[in-house]
């Protein structure tokens, strides 16, 4: 096999975090550094206190290894997502704007950074609630499925891959549904138009032995 | 019985054959896993992309606003980034990236020799970034093969999804035919009647044995450039698709628009 079944119903968690590390953030280098030419593009020259945007892999490199101080991103601050979780339980509202990769990204500054977070504590309770007011809102979604097509705007990378099986499995399911219910209908149609035309025979055979 | 094994046996060499010899992609990911390249001089050629991010720029991209228009001038790596997850998405197998490919394994040879002149702690994020692309390239080869397996007889015999295999995926394709091929007569065809071992008839109502990709199966997709209104079905009333809006649909629907990078799958 070339690649395994769990990977042909979407992507593994290492996957959607490499997908995440491909993201930019700000840091804060602790060392002087020059410019480093990566295949994507030239990052630095660090030069601290100055802050300075590297892709999220080298960030948890770098802070790992003690050489940086990550700038927790605008969304992940308490006070953000405190508002975020207040807008999100409105009744009737649509998902809240975060990164595409929010989960993915939270959870790997909350492992690897958490001392760069202000009230990391705070900010994984509000994450979480975050995380399950949208996932009673997805499976609400769910009732509206179609054969056709459903908007979900604002849906992030995990939550999608979270409801890809059921929500692919239900829509492939009443897409055959779809082709039955059109197939016996007309069916239905054409038995209908059968019974009719003998119907009329029948009168014009009736009204002939009448007269 | 022993025909399984034989058939096993036989489709491990030439999987074998396939990471070996005859795509020198993967050789290449393997030369390049040495570290011990010798020093040579950067050669011109290799395009380094433009700088990462603005030195000073008071936010990250991950707080840009999004409803910015995509940079069309994308570098290799997110194309490639873009490209997997399509392939990992969409239903059939989609147009082989081969330029991408190769520029990027220039990159790579190109950063590996570059390794070697640097001190320890810049050599290990050299390799880093080098092996996150190597392992992209890895997985994105590896998800054609399974997309080729499930259905070579179809993508052999079809000259649009012909077109859209590199060589050694034509290659691997046509070999892993021939083996099905010979396995499964071997363990049973042979002893049918003559008339009950085709392996390609088409019966009456389209029902045919050569399996295809299934076109309309449910996908997700984002709007990478604002379509504008757009009919999912003619009989329905259009609806707008804008930049970022998410939709799950029939992959049939949106496969044009994928084909001209208005969409992207997730």
């Amino acid at each position: 096999m070339a690649i395994t079944t769990r990977q042909t119903e979407g992507f593994t968690m290492p996957e959607l975090e490499y997908l995440a590390q491909n993201e930019s953030i700000m840091i804060v280098p602790l060392h002087r550094m020059e410019r480093i030419e990566l295949v994507r593009g030239t990052v630095g020259p660090f030069r601290p206190p100055q802050k300075t945007s590297v892709p999220l892999w080298l960030a948890i490199m770098l802070k790992r290894t003690n050489r940086c101080r990550i700038v927790a991103p605008k969304w992940l601050r308490y006070e953000h997502l405190r508002d975020l979780n207040k807008s999100e339980e409105q009744p009737d509202a649509m998902f809240t704007k975060l990164p595409t990769y929010y989960l993915e990204i939270a959870h790997m500054l909350l492992t690897f950074a958490e001392d760069d977070l202000v009230e990391s504590q705070g900010i994984r309770r509000l994450l979480q609630d975050l995380r399950e007011v949208r996932q009673s809102k997805t499976m609400e979604g769910l009732r509206m499925l179609n054969s056709l097509q459903l908007q979900m705007d604002n849906l992030s990378m995990a939550e999608i891959n979270e409801i890809r099986p059921l929500f692919g499995h239900s829509f492939d399911m009443l897409r055959q549904l779809d082709g039955l219910a059109q197939a016996t209908e007309t069916e239905q149609q054409q038995s209908q138009f059968a019974d009719q035309s003998y119907a009329e025979m029948d009168d014009a055979f009736g009204s002939r032995y009448v007269h | 019985m022993d025909t399984q094994d034989s058939f096993t046996g036989a489709l491990d060499s030439n999987l074998g054959l396939y990471d070996g010899d005859s795509t020198n992609l993967e050789a290449r990911l393997a030369a390049s896993d040495s570290m011990d390249v010798e020093p040579q001089t950067p050669s011109t050629s290799v395009r380094i992309h433009t700088t990462f991010g603005a030195d000073e720029a008071e936010e990250p991209a991950l707080d840009q606003e999004e409803d910015e228009e995509e940079d069309m001038d994308e570098d290799d790596l997110s194309l490639l980034v873009r490209a997997w997850v399509n392939e990992r998405s969409s239903p059939e197998i989609l147009e082989y990236e081969g330029a991408t490919l190769e520029n990027l394994m220039e990159l790579v040879d190109f950063q590996t020799q570059k390794m070697a002149t640097q001190q320890a702690t810049l050599a290990n994020i050299l390799k880093m970034d080098v092996d996150r692309v190597k392992y992209l390239v890895r997985s994105y080869l590896r998800t054609r093969l399974a997309k080729i397996e499930e259905h070579a007889r179809h993508y052999i015999k079809d000259t649009m999804y012909r077109e859209r295999l590199s060589q050694n995926e034509l290659e691997y394709a046509k070999g892993y035919v021939e083996l099905e091929e010979r396995h499964v007569r071997r363990s049973f065809l042979d002893q049918l009647p003559p008339h009950l071992r085709g392996l390609e008839d088409v019966a009456a109502e389209g029902l045919e044995m050569v399996s295809k990709p299934d076109l309309d199966a449910a996908v997700f997709c984002r709007v990478r450039t604002t379509v504008g209104e757009f009919q999912f079905e003619a009989s329905e009333a259009p609806i707008v698709m804008r930049r970022n809006n998410i939709f799950i649909t029939r992959y049939s629907i949106i496969r044009n628009l994928l084909e001209d990078g208005k969409v992207e799958l997730i």
